[in-house]
């Protein structure tokens, strides 16, 4: 068979590169599509979740009588039903339901089924829960403090060497870095420090943690749910309640957005817990109250960066130290930030430390790049400051600082190829960035990195007797996937878009896939099934080639066929997907395809971001008037959909930068978790934003595709700030920078002035 | 021969040392090396480390061949949103 293993293709597309309607939309906007809270079972009951009023406080003791008692009223449940799990499960499980101590306000406590929400809402009211309430701390620098509030007695931070005696607030030390800074900073001739805080944000997912569980006596058990990944899901539920991963099956619902929250378990293992007490189906459904209480917000943080530039404009040093808050658990953002903190320069003398720093907060959870918009804030902000220092044009000065293939990488290894400064350099020969100034408004621009994964990846594919074509995969389709998982089949199959059909199987049905994250679905996905696809067009071509009797060598695929190649071949006339697939009882019996692979070389991305702001000075309120977004995108697969990764990273950064925020009561209670008091941007505070897609193929993948899903919130932040800088001549250091902020600041520099 | 570097965060699991030249074949070699020399790096290497290959980010593949002179450079594990 002819180059059928070939593994590159960089032109001649006929599906991929175009832009059809995707496979979920009509569902979607007549309302037939199901998600997580769009189910329900025959003798459902509804679960609902007794969370603690006190960000910190001791569980002297739980009754649970009076619910019990209450009609109604068919299981209760607190962590008294769980066993021990593994270590690696044991931050999970105490974060699904408290152990001994609340820590935070919204921390399940107890969980009760009843027959009806109503009498499901009276029941947690009727559990008697004994605190003894504890000192607490919300807040990343004081949770430091040496007096501040420990969360976890046994909690002495890893990463450091010697091991501290004394326990602390901090979870984990981490420090990236090369070369040597005192000699760096030593050859400066301007340098700059600088110090900035942000404040946590949800991702604001606008469907809410939802599920249905059944446990049944047989020991077989099946959840339905929104999220980003159900294997995680399975495997996780299943060693919380010590049961057997063949035994539990779990189907992703659609998802109504996620951006990272939804790859961690909350209320899933709660709801098949109680199914085995009440042996009947539970389905739960959080509140947008509890969304925000309980699960993961991204960290707030206090950082200080320092950066030295020789006059020539060559950055000689940078150092940046970061502290993350992680919520009640330790986690890993703040070291992702670390690596990510100046990964778009090249450098020979650089560092990045960062602390993880536990409060009494939810656990935090990745959010879209996890880290890095926030160290990106920091790090941009002093890079413009220094561009105006130097008088250099803001991009210039990225362009002779930018890093290249060859270059180490602050973060660790060499760079291989990377496409930064073609990136910059689109963005500074973009109408945009050329276009003259309206009148009132200002510039600003900053460029942002993220790694993008592979993983975990399994998929089928289908070729049925009518020659079309049904895929399954087993990552839940946030943004539009199942098109793009259309298009690459069609165009390895040389059949149209409308002959392939892409489902999200459930976790019975595929081998183990991971979670619909760093921006590896389109990459990790498509690469699977264009392998997939390749197995099945063999087997169709040997197919073929039997029934022309000729060497299978002999024949070809071409546009959806097989044909006889070559001077012996024969002349036959080409046997086509729909005729091969019509005859295939007889030839060996079903045709498919699939392929299993752990994907690697997905590939790091860098964005360019510019905005031009208008700001309000007797409001502090900021307008953004035109916004453009320039990625590397390596192939896009379906392009209007890498334009709405892309959009949509720049409306939620956008949304961090200038109204969104976690806001504490100095009694350690969110005080706004709502979307009337938590600020998210809506079309009308938007322009269109403008997206320029640029196309450096990754040789990690036969079409050369990159992860897309990330990179895009990474710069806003940075963005919006230097645009408001260049308005108002006021360096913003905090986020959000809302209007009371801001107007304060200008009011500030005004009387300075 | 190739060159393997750790992160900062595994240096004291190897008694304060970060730059190794040996020969290895694979990622998998590689592993085995250190642990045989350093046996605190087994869990690390087991279950928290991403490998970059001549800056090519390697999450779990532990039979990639590694090229004569190729720079190995253990990562902590990354993780996307």
């Amino acid at each position: 068979m002819a180059d059928i293993d070939r593994l590159e293709k960089v032109d001649g597309f006929k599906v991929v590169g175009t832009r059809p309607n995707r496979p979920d939309g009509v569902d979607k906007v007549t309302g037939r599509a199901r998600f997580g809270a769009d189910i329900h079972a025959p003798g459902m009951l509804i679960g609902k979740v007794l969370r603690s009023p006190h960000p910190h406080a001791k569980i002297l003791s739980i009754d649970t009588t009076r619910a019990l008692a209450l009609s109604g009223v068919k299981a209760v449940l607190t962590s008294d039903d769980f066993g021990d799990v593994p270590a690696m499960h044991q931050a999970t499980l105490h974060n699904v339901m408290a152990h001994n101590k609340a820590l935070y306000e919204g921390h399940a406590i107890a969980a009760v089924a009843a027959v009806d929400v109503a009498i499901a809402r009276k029941a947690i009211k009727l559990i008697d829960v004994e605190y003894e309430i504890l000192p607490h701390v919300t807040d990343v620098d004081a949770a430091m403090a040496e007096d501040a509030p420990l969360l976890h007695e046994d909690n002495f931070t890893s990463g450091i060497d010697p091991k501290p005696s004394k326990p602390s607030n901090i979870a984990t030390w981490s420090e990236f870095g090369h070369g040597n800074l005192d000699e760096g900073f030593s050859q400066a001739d301007i340098i700059l420090e600088r110090e900035f805080t942000t404040e946590a944000t949800h991702q604001g997912y606008i469907e809410p943690h939802a599920c249905l569980a059944t446990y049944s006596e047989d020991g077989n058990s099946e959840i339905w749910c929104t999220t980003q990944g159900h294997f995680l899901v399975r495997d996780t539920c299943a060693a919380l309640l010590d049961i057997a991963v063949s035994r539990l099956r779990v189907t992703a619902s659609e998802i109504g957005g996620g951006f990272g929250g939804k790859t961690v378990v909350y209320l899933e293992p709660l709801a098949l817990a109680l199914s085995r007490k009440a042996g009947r189906p539970v389905k739960m459904v959080m509140s947008r109250s509890e969304v925000f209480r309980s699960t993961g917000p991204t960290s707030s943080s206090s950082m200080r960066v320092k950066i030295g530039v020789r006059k020539d404009g060559r950055i000689i040093a940078a150092d940046a130290h970061l502290n993350y808050q992680s919520g009640a658990f330790g986690g890993f953002i703040a070291m992702l930030g670390a690596m990510c903190a100046y990964a778009c320069y090249s450098l020979e003398n650089v560092r990045a430390t960062a602390n993880e720093v536990l409060t009494n907060r939810p656990m935090q959870a990745s959010y879209r790049a996890p880290g890095a918009p926030i160290v990106n804030f920091a790090v941009e902000s002093v890079i413009d400051e220094l561009a105006v220092e130097l008088e250099l044009d803001p991009i210039e000065f990225r362009l002779m600082n930018a890093a290249k293939e060859g270059d180490r990488s602050s973060y660790g290894p060499v760079f291989d190829q990377i496409g930064l400064i073609q990136t910059l350099e689109t963005a500074r020969d973009h109408p945009h960035y050329q276009a003259t100034l309206a009148k009132g408004q200002a510039r600003g621009m900053a460029v942002g990195f993220w790694f993008n994964f592979g993983g975990l990846t399994s998929v089928s594919l289908n070729v049925n007797f009518d020659g079309t074509v049904t895929v399954s995969v087993g990552r839940p389709d946030i943004g539009g996937s199942r098109a793009a998982m259309c298009q690459m089949a069609a165009e390895e199959l040389g059949i149209p878009y409308d002959n392939v059909r892409t489902i999200i199987a459930d976790t019975s049905s595929l081998g183990f896939n991971d979670t619909t994250d760093g921006s590896r679905t389109t990459f990790a996905n498509g690469l699977a099934i264009i392998r997939a696809a390749r197995g099945a067009i063999r087997d169709m071509c040997a197919r073929a080639a039997k029934t022309w009797d000729i060497p299978e060598e002999a024949v070809e695929w071409v546009d959806g066929c097989a044909r006889p190649c070559g001077s012996n071949a024969g002349d036959f006339e080409p046997m086509c997907i729909a005729e091969i697939a019509r005859k295939s009882p007889k030839t060996g019996g079903p045709i498919a395809g699939h392929h299993e692979v752990n994907a690697e070389g997905a590939g790091v991305s860098f964005a360019v971001h510019i905005a031009d702001v208008k700001v309000d000075e007797e409001t502090g309120r900021t307008d953004i008037c035109r916004y453009t977004v320039v990625q590397d995108a390596g192939k896009a697969i379906h392009p209007a959909y890498v334009e709405g990764q892309y959009q949509g990273g720049a409306a939620q950064g956008i949304g961090w930068a200038l109204n969104e925020g976690y806001v504490y009561g100095d009694d350690g209670i969110m005080q706004n978790p709502g979307f009337l008091d938590y600020r998210m941007p809506v079309c009308s505070d938007l322009p269109m934003i403008e997206a320029k897609i640029i196309e450096i193929p990754n040789k990690g993948h036969p079409y050369g595709v990159r992860g897309v899903g990330e990179t895009s919130i990474v710069p806003p932040l940075a963005t919006v700030a230097n645009a408001i800088c260049s308005a108002t001549g006021v360096r913003m250091t905090q986020i959000p920078m809302a209007p009371p902020v801001l107007l304060k600041a200008i009011e500030k520099n005004n009387k300075q002035v | 021969m190739v060159k393997v570097i750790l992160w900062g965060g595994l240096r004291d699991l190897a008694d304060g040392n970060s730059e190794f030249e040996f020969a290895a074949t694979t990622i998998h070699k590689v592993f085995l090396r250190l642990i045989a020399e350093y046996p605190g790096l087994e869990s690390e290497l087991e279950d928290n480390v991403s490998v970059a290959v001549d800056g090519q980010i390697y999450r779990d593949s532990l039979f990639v061949s590694l090229p004569e002179n190729a720079e190995v450079f253990i990562l902590p594990k990354l993780q996307g949103g």
